[in-house]
């Protein structure tokens, strides 16, 4: 029984260091996906003048966003008669919307949907512009951290689990 | 009524809510939803104007207490227009205009953003016109009958604001393209003709017409004659000297008018240089008077010739 308990713990710690390293390899994926998005809305911006529900229910249709559940989201809500700065700041209010980024990341997020659409077509390509270099160094921070911090957890969840094994026996 | 609550959803939801509650009838009458900053919510009628008091009730005094409007009611109401896509609606504004789906036109005024000696946008909404759009199917019928009682020839539709130059253009194509079995295309410049929105007309302009939505007058008159082989073409607010030069091309391509101009008399068009000139490309064989405060109603019908 003793045993069954300290391999249980043991299997606990293990993933837990797992799932550490899980997290900030999801937050780079998100990133990366929020870099292309903010890409992809500024090329739409500047070629076809899009508005932001056409924009937006043309995003959710690809399945590469499929990451970033804030979008679909937010196209419901648009749809639904919301204002835009309303429904994107709600979308991303929805924690299992945003699993895996950092608030300073979300923070980036909704500056983007506060300002977006309340400008001309230069002064939205310049948002996305500035959102984009904003993401990139998060990304470039992400990426750091999972350097940093993605065999270490692992490696002290796996330490910890083994160590409650031989502590208990 | 539907046409006005559609036109109410454009603006903001404390004003949408009040005018929701309206009697059915007067909602019909309204043709213009008057926003300015600070001041009372109006509504024109073609019987005057009301004011909605600040219980909700319709009321021609402004000694009572009324429904103001805010600043971020406009601030609203503006987001709303553009679809929170202000960047999408750029032209529009510096136009001094927003079209919105169901042909509804709002005009938006504030302080101008100059660049280069051109508006190049707007802060501070200072007030907003909303014009309820009308569908009256079957109105353009007499027009029809008068402008082609002799021969299938161009006519030009001369009126003062809101005599029903657009409602009757509208109806007109329709009739040509469904009835006559024209080629119809509509340059609609504003988007107020056909009200098209997502590639899709929303007002009836008829099966067989083709609607060249948002192109600038002059050009979309030479595409339409470049790649549709109009019968007809309709376009509404004729007057600019790039407009002309557009008629008289699709003209010699043997493309009948129908367009329509702001003019109130005869002397009204031989004052403007420009409306002269227009008349003069012979492209109109008739110029067809509107009566003022008797919407889509004929007042005189004028044949090209001679002096003009």
């Amino acid at each position: 029984m003793k045993l069954i308990a300290a391999f249980l713990i043991a299997i606990c710690f293990s993933s837990a260091g797992q799932f550490v390293s899980k997290q900030l390899e999801l937050r780079i994926a998100k990133l990366e996906k929020i870099y292309v998005l903010f890409s992809d809305i500024k090329s739409r911006i500047e070629f076809t003048a899009d508005c932001a529900g056409d924009i937006f229910s043309s995003l959710n249709q690809m399945h590469s966003y499929e990451l970033l559940p804030f979008v679909g989201d937010c196209e419901g809500r648009l749809c639904n008669g919301e204002s835009f700065d309303s429904a994107w700041k709600n979308s991303l209010l929805i924690r299992q919307n945003v699993t895996g980024l950092k608030k300073e990341d979300i923070s980036v997020l909704v500056s983007f949907g506060s300002s977006f659409g309340t400008t001309d077509t230069a002064g939205q390509l310049s948002n996305c512009e500035i959102h984009k270099k904003l993401v990139e160094a998060k990304l470039n921070s992400a990426r750091a951290d999972f350097n940093l911090y993605s065999k270490p957890a692992r490696g002290i969840g796996l330490l910890a689990g083994f160590a409650t094994i031989i502590l208990t026996l | 009524m539907k046409r006005f609550l559609k036109a109410c959803g454009f603006l903001s939801k404390r004003i949408y809510s009040a005018l929701s509650t309206l009697p059915e009838d007067f909602c019909r009458r309204v043709c213009e939803i008057r926003l300015r900053a600070g001041k009372p919510l109006s509504l024109v009628t073609f019987d005057g104007c009301m004011y909605l008091t600040a219980t909700g009730r319709l009321t021609g005094l402004l000694n009572t207490q009324l429904f103001a409007v805010t600043r971020a009611d406009l601030k609203e109401s503006f987001n709303r227009l553009c679809e929170y896509s202000v960047y999408s609606h750029s032209n529009d504004i510096a136009s001094g205009f927003i079209t919105v789906s169901g042909g509804h036109r709002a005009g938006v005024y504030g302080t101008a953003v100059y660049s280069g000696g051109q508006i190049t946008g707007m802060r501070d909404v200072g007030g907003i016109n909303m014009r309820v759009a009308r569908e009256f199917c079957g109105c353009a019928q007499s027009l029809v009958n008068e402008a082609f009682k002799s021969d299938f020839a161009g006519f030009l539709l001369c009126g003062a604001p809101s005599t029903g130059k657009t409602t009757l253009l509208r109806d007109c194509a329709r009739i040509m393209s469904d009835s006559m079995f024209k080629k119809v295309a509509v340059v609609d410049e504003r988007g107020e003709i056909a009200a098209v929105s997502h590639g899709e007309a929303q007002n009836n302009v008829g099966v067989n017409t083709d609607v060249l939505d948002g192109y600038i007058k002059s050009q979309g008159i030479l595409q339409a004659v470049r790649t549709l082989s109009p019968d007809v073409i309709v376009c509404d607010e004729l007057g600019g000297e790039k407009d002309i030069d557009a008629v008289i091309s699709a003209v010699n391509s043997g493309v009948v008018f129908a367009a329509a101009v702001h003019a109130t008399n005869t002397d009204d068009i031989k004052n403007k240089p420009q409306l002269y000139s227009l008349v003069k490309t012979g492209a109109f064989s008739k110029l067809i008077f509107l009566k003022s405060g008797e919407p889509c109603k004929i007042c005189e019908t004028v044949s090209v010739g001679g002096d003009f």
